[in-house]
């Protein structure tokens, strides 16, 4: 309803140049844009672009993150040798990689997957390494009085223990890599939903923007949708329930 | 009889911001095999401290510990220790974290599985069998992790207060659960309690420790079995031990408590 009033305030005060439609548009102009976009397949073609981009680099920066953090939380030395860097690297606003990536990774798409990977890496990364260690030292101490070796009591105490961590990293993560697949087609491309936004508005086509940015929106719902819906369908964070959640 | 433990002056003594504590003060001790041995002492006297370097958690500051005459060597399969805490495995039902030590071991599946119902039936969890220790109730999970500590057959049964957290009943109910498992099974049993009734109700010995970790009193218990929890109050006997373990605890706490 609210909406519904919105709209239809903004049409008219566009329409009667109460408000100027060069800078704000107006609800028909950017829903005659979406339709054309729709019909000569810009839409699908950018918006498959983003998607993939987002998955690619959500599901690499994933592994990685998971792979990295219980790989250097094993050893103490390690960790306490790599803290100041791994904070100062998670300090860093991702963001601002993105240029350097240009330089090095130019400006298709494995850039924007490596952006949206590194994006999500240190979020999971972070995540996983905090759960190995808050792994309870007494569960460890019971499997090392059952006799287990160095293996087993990371398989068998130390993952299961931290992987609750790690996923909640995980379900953090899932926006930051749509975020970081927009950042890198804002900056350099030639194709993505991020890309729409940017030669629209470098060309003032404000319906344009407008019509982008709501695409935008429903790719961001829709993703949230999805993360809710597995989440619901899957036990395994429920694993969760016996850990502290942490955030990024 | 043969022993199964010997301490030979076992001190330690932690370092806290600096400043040494002492908790156990040359502690030698013989544990006779098959025995039932009741560790009495208030909290801070050193008695968990004792057990943890027993099962091999923490190393004394000086002396040696030997099993069976042999210098010990850790871990060990059979030591079984059950802490005072709860440390199944949350994300595992109670079948699988009483077969853990066995998995960890690489028993055959067919003889774990065997051995796992055997242990939950003798623990009384066949209903539970399938429930997460957080679904568990406190009496629940120390029976869990009671037929933990079983599953390797350990032939020393190493127990921190483990009832100490339950209600009176539930105690006394896995008092004597923990006695119906013991006897005529051969094994030796240091049970760490600060509950004198408790100790003078299980154990063939106790050795009481006093603060700052030197043993006060080391006293044997003949008295016939089954004993009830109403003899223990009541018979003459009973009382003297009891007395006697009291003022031997007691003695240089009282300062501190």
């Amino acid at each position: 309803m609210l909406l519904v009033i919105v709209i239809a305030v903004w049409q008219v005060a566009s329409a009667r140049h109460i408000i100027d439609p060069t800078i704000v548009s107006s609800p028909g102009a950017v829903w005659h844009r979406l339709v054309g976009w729709a019909l000569d397949g810009t839409l699908w073609f950018h918006s498959a672009i983003t998607i993939e981009e987002t998955v690619a680099g959500f599901l690499i920066g994933s592994v990685a993150g998971i792979a990295l953090g219980f790989g250097i939380g094993q050893s103490k030395r390690l960790s306490a040798l790599l803290d100041p860097f791994i904070l100062a690297l998670y300090s860093i606003p991702k963001v601002a990689l993105a240029p350097l990536f240009v330089v090095w990774f130019g400006i298709g798409i494995p850039m924007k997957i490596i952006l949206a990977a590194v994006t999500v890496l240190f979020i999971v990364f972070y995540n996983t390494l905090a759960g190995v260690r808050n792994v309870d030292p007494d569960l460890i101490d019971a499997m090392w009085l059952m006799g287990a070796n160095r293996r087993q009591i990371l398989f068998r105490a130390v993952i299961p223990s931290a992987l609750g961590w790690a996923l909640t990293g995980v379900r953090i993560a899932i926006p930051y890599a749509l975020i970081g697949a927009i950042i890198g087609e804002l900056i350099a491309s030639n194709r993505g939903i991020g890309y729409l936004i940017a030669s629209s508005g470098s060309q003032y086509d404000t319906a344009g923007v407008f019509a982008a940015l709501l695409v935008l929106t429903i790719l961001a719902v829709a993703l949230n949708a999805a993360v809710d819906f597995v989440e619901r369908r899957t036990s395994l964070w429920k694993i969760e329930s016996s850990v502290p959640v942490r955030g990024a | 009889m043969s022993s199964a433990i010997e301490l030979h002056a076992v001190s330690k003594i932690f370092v806290r911001d600096d400043v040494a504590v002492e908790v156990l003060d040359r502690v030698s001790l013989t544990i006779a095999a098959g025995s039932f041995v009741a560790l009495l002492g208030r909290s801070g006297c050193g008695k968990s401290t004792l057990l943890n370097i027993v099962a091999g958690l923490t190393a004394p500051t000086t002396g040696t510990i030997t099993f069976a005459g042999d210098p010990a060597s850790y871990p060990r399969s059979d030591v079984g220790y059950m802490t005072q805490k709860d440390t199944l495995m949350p994300w595992l039902d109670v079948s699988h974290n009483v077969a853990l030590p066995l998995t960890v071991r690489g028993v055959s599946r067919d003889v774990s599985l065997a051995r796992t119902r055997e242990l939950v039936a003798l623990v009384d969890l066949e209903r539970a069998a399938s429930r997460y220790p957080r679904e568990l109730s406190g009496g629940m999970l120390r029976r869990a992790s009671l037929a933990r500590m079983l599953a390797s057959d350990p032939d020393i049964w190493l127990l921190d207060e483990p009832f100490g957290a339950l209600d009176a009943q539930l105690r006394a109910e896995l008092q004597h659960e923990l006695l119906r498992l013991w006897e005529d099974s051969g094994k030796t049993v240091v049970f760490v309690t600060h509950d004198i009734d408790e100790a003078l109700f299980m154990a063939d010995r106790i050795i009481a420790l006093r603060a700052g970790g030197e043993i006060a009193l080391d006293l044997p218990i003949d008295a016939a079995r089954p004993r009830s929890a109403h003899m223990v109050r009541v018979d003459p006997a009973f009382i003297a031990h009891h007395e006697r373990l009291h003022d031997a605890i007691g003695a240089g706490a009282n300062v501190l408590v």
